[in-house]
């Protein structure tokens, strides 16, 4: 066995160990800094597992090691990546799922690899630095006409939706008026937000709001930061002998006055939604979404976790989450999406991955620079 | 911890510095094993960073700058032996600099990353960035000293010119990469907020010295090319991130 071999085979043994140590919470590294390693050796053991392989195969002449490792990390990385996409190496970066995200890291950066090899080998003969300055101006072109397309005929709508609250989106409104179909309903059926450092507060909580009879008028309030404030105007509405607060029905007559209070009052206590029972900085926010559609002619309904950061698509559209909103009145959560149907935005974002990669290539593919210089050399001589 | 965090950012400014006055007293050794200790440095700095953002650190000017030495450090090097071009002197001194801008920048010691920035895209995003900036700075070094020393003008034109052409994909992918994030986390990939038209205006100016580079009859538009790239890159990073009226949606980053 040849020294190399020995020595490749010893850092692939001790990368294992690492990331056995790394993954144990028994250690006590935080989180994030165990889901760093993880990722760091997951790609270290996938990078040595491809050079250990052909250092097999140069040495032993099996060949077939090289490609087994190869494959076996090719079909993972594959698998991971159409199940799963970039959220098993964002897990792991936020300190989740450290095994997977680590095996992920690995076996995605074996897969970009050897894609990239496969891609120069091919590129290698055929292509010349001239060619990736038109690839990168045929990408502007395409950047150009995308943004010029959109510009012409992209339609955006901002559409405010109550959590939980059945209604199902069928039409949104632009910032013109016009009112426009999307082909398919939508339905938002929870809405969930988690904090920074656990500050949350107790699941609990409860959110109070009074109601004060003060002569002929009602005055609304609800405590919040631990005193009561009032609502505003608008709020609390009189229809005959009921008082409309929100989507809920008050009696005068429940109105209590205990002995030694001025006014009588109704105290009215519900739990918060789970969206806003938290008080410190906003780590993530997510809508369960159902969305009601139609598939080659036949009813369909896709339920969908929609995220910042991760629109869902469906028909021509894309749905985004901006933000959300509390509603105290209603003690009621509303999320504020963006529904846009944007016809030339496959055309700049392929225009734009086209001008990174061409650019990158025009700028260091140095060999054809120097065949450049050469020749001008030779015709100077000349 | 931020003791800590502000000990070793003075330990990096000084370790830099101390490598920039060896490199410009032609200790060309001394100054390389300084440069790597100021490496060593500069990574510890980067995971106290991050122990206390409790994600990358890249929230804010702070970290953004105490970030920039991790990069310029091997970026000397690879110049050095795969480009054969000697920069020790520019890049320990552009990555003292950015320490010393980082020193000036206030602590915010409880930076959580906001849902937006929970993206594969915030790493390599600001990374490359980081990456063009530093290389340049270096280059704008090299402009700035070439009118100074007129036997190796030409030269070092030349080394900015290599340093430049290094840094223009990067500077590519920071854009479009950050365009490509904005399609999918704000639905749509250019709002023409202050902080994008300037990173269009800096990446344009570059642009348009690479169209006029290889004509002759431009070619006192090169120095000064270059310079007004740098002051464009001096805008986009910094007047539009710390003047205070101006509002972008970019604000979390200050």
């Amino acid at each position: 066995m040849s020294g190399w071999l020995k020595a490749t085979l010893m850092v692939i043994g001790a990368v294992c160990v690492l990331l056995v140590a790394g993954a144990s919470p028994v250690l006590g590294a935080p989180a994030v800094l165990r889901g760093g390693l993880m990722q760091l050796l997951g790609l270290l053991a996938g990078l040595l597992a491809l050079w250990g392989g052909w250092r097999l195969a140069a040495g032993l002449r099996v060949q077939f090691v090289f490609g087994l490792v190869c494959t076996f990390f090719a079909v993972s990385g594959l698998i991971a990546a159409w199940m799963y996409g970039c959220q098993t190496v964002e897990n792991a970066m936020l300190g989740g799922a450290m095994w997977f995200g680590a095996f992920a890291t690995a076996c995605t950066a074996v897969v970009g690899l050897l894609f990239a090899a496969i891609f120069g080998y091919f590129v290698r003969g055929v292509m010349r630095r001239r060619l990736w300055l038109a690839a990168a101006h045929w990408s502007c072109f395409f950047i150009v006409l995308g943004a010029f397309w959109d510009y012409c005929s992209e339609r955006t709508a901002t559409v405010q939706v109550t959590a939980g609250s059945g209604d199902k989106v069928t039409e949104v409104k632009t910032a013109t008026g016009e009112v426009l179909p999307l082909e398919f309903a939508l339905q938002v059926e929870d809405f969930s937000v988690s904090y920074y450092d656990g500050a949350a507060a107790p699941a609990d909580a409860r959110h109070n709001r009074l109601i004060v009879k003060d002569g002929e008028r009602y005055l609304p309030f609800i405590w919040m930061n631990g005193r009561w404030v009032s609502l505003p105007e608008g709020h609390l509405k009189q229809e005959g002998e009921e008082l409309v607060l929100g989507k809920r029905r008050y009696a005068p007559a429940s109105f209590v006055q205990p002995e030694g209070v001025a006014y009588p009052y109704l105290l009215i206590s519900e739990p918060l939604p789970a969206g806003v029972q938290g008080v410190g900085a906003v780590k993530e926010y997510r809508v369960a979404c159902t969305v009601y559609t139609d598939h080659r002619g036949r009813p369909e309904t896709r339920h969908e976790v929609l995220k910042v950061n991760e629109p869902i698509a469906c028909k021509d559209w894309h749905i985004y989450l901006l933000s959300y909103h509390y509603n105290h009145a209603e003690n009621t959560v509303s999320v504020v999406l963006q529904a846009r149907n944007a016809p030339g935005r496959w055309f700049a974002l392929v225009g734009m991955v086209g001008l990174m990669l061409s650019t990158a290539c025009w700028c260091w593919w140095r060999r054809e620079e120097s065949a450049d210089v050469m020749e001008r050399k030779e015709l100077v001589e000349a | 911890m931020i003791t800590l965090v502000y000990t070793l950012s003075v330990g990096l400014f000084l370790v830099s510095l101390l490598a920039w006055g060896l490199a410009v007293l032609r200790r060309g050794d001394a100054a390389r094993g300084i440069m790597l200790g100021s490496w060593l440095v500069a990574v510890a700095l980067f995971v106290a960073n991050w122990v206390m953002a409790q994600a990358v650190p890249f929230g804010n000017m702070r970290h953004v700058l105490s970030f920039f030495p991790l990069v310029l450090v091997p970026a000397a090097f690879y110049m050095e032996r795969c480009r054969g071009v000697v920069l020790t002197a520019h890049f320990s001194a552009a990555a003292a600099l950015a320490t010393l801008g980082a020193l000036c920048m206030p602590m915010q010691a409880a930076w959580r990353q906001m849902p937006a920035l929970q993206s594969p895209w915030f790493a390599p995003h600001v990374t490359s960035y980081v990456i063009s900036y530093g290389f340049l700075a270096v280059s704008a070094f090299l402009v700035i000293s070439s009118f100074f020393s007129t036997p190796r003008r030409d030269e070092r034109v030349r080394a900015a010119d290599e340093v430049v052409t290094l840094a223009f994909p990067f500077l590519t992918f920071g854009l479009w990469s950050g365009a490509i994030w904005a399609d999918v986390a704000w639905a749509r990939y250019w709002a023409w907020d202050i902080k994008e038209a300037w990173a269009l205006i800096t990446w344009c100016v570059y642009l348009l010295y690479f169209h006029v580079r290889a004509h002759a009859a431009f070619a006192g538009w090169r120095r000064s090319l270059l310079l007004l790239g740098f002051a464009a890159v001096l805008v986009t990073f910094f007047v539009v991130n710390l003047l205070p009226a101006i509002q972008s949606i970019h604000s979390y980053a200050r």
